[in-house]
């Protein structure tokens, strides 16, 4: 809804311990177009999260590129179902990379 | 249902800090009787705009997460935020068991342009937003909130969860 209604630029989508690919679904729902396929999206993935298992990440990524995401990139920590910081920083800055912002 | 008040109360793991200043319960959009309220956190030592953070509890029954925002997860995070140089707005929305997810996501666009709208009043630069996802509570007394809809899964409006991001600028 935030893309589609123009009011902002989406540089990045960071999802972590996530075990079903809502945002490709989201993106059938809102129908924002097809720049926000363009959009970085950063799965970051526990080695040993019981919840969302690196095995539901490698799902989600290969959904989202169905959907018709450009740059999905699927990265593994060590940890369980957490968000890890470095992780976040490293996203981020994969954001700016990518937008040039 | 309800959750144990001991649970929504709880700060994060990580002790949040104090000093943010906060304007509580701006209403930001009324449905009915019901008024829509959020909260800003804002550093207390920022000179000019700071960018902005919303956090978006996840999903489920209407009176568990009428007050979300009054959660202590949430004032933690609120001053865990403005203690990085961050405004941090946790918010209240609506349950999708009332209504389609599509109009819940509506409250979240509305409470997002709210305070954009008031960036200046707020200390807020309106072009630096992020939006942070979370799925919905849960406890061990009272079971998984968040999968009580008909076809089973736990949703944040609109987006995708479990811990999820997006960072926007105008």
């Amino acid at each position: 809804m935030l893309a589609k209604s123009g009011s902002v630029r989406v540089c990045g989508f960071f999802l972590s311990g996530i075990n079903e690919d809502r945002l490709g679904e989201a993106y059938k729902t809102y129908q924002p177009g097809a720049g926000l396929l363009e959009v970085p999206v950063w799965l970051s993935s526990g080695s040993t999260d019981p919840v969302a298992t690196p095995q539901a990440h490698n799902l989600v990524r290969a959904s989202l590129e169905r959907t018709g995401f450009k740059r999905v990139r699927l990265e593994q920590f060590g940890g369980g179902h957490q968000l890890k910081l470095s992780e976040v920083r490293r996203a981020l800055e994969w954001f700016r990379q990518v937008g040039r912002f | 249902m309800a959750l144990d008040p001991g649970v929504l109360a709880a700060p994060t793991v990580l002790t949040p800090p104090t000093g943010a200043h906060v304007e509580r319960d701006l209403v930001y959009r009324t449905d009915g009787d019901r008024a829509l309220k959020l909260d800003v956190y804002r550093p207390s030592s920022s000179g000019g705009a700071s960018p902005v953070v919303f956090l978006v509890n996840g999903d489920a029954p209407e009176e568990i997460i009428a007050t979300a925002k009054d959660w202590g997860i949430f004032r933690s995070y609120g001053e865990h935020l403005a203690a990085r140089g961050i405004v941090g707005v946790p918010f209240n929305h609506r349950s999708s068991n009332r209504m389609e997810p599509t109009e819940v996501a509506r409250d979240v666009w509305l409470a997002i342009a709210f305070v954009r709208d008031r960036a200046t009043m707020l200390g807020v630069d309106a072009d630096r937003v992020g939006v942070w996802v979370f799925s919905a509570p849960r406890s061990k007394r009272s079971g998984k909130t968040g999968r009580n809809r008909r076809d089973g899964r736990s949703r944040s409006p609109g987006f995708p969860e479990d811990r999820n991001g997006a960072v926007c600028s105008a």
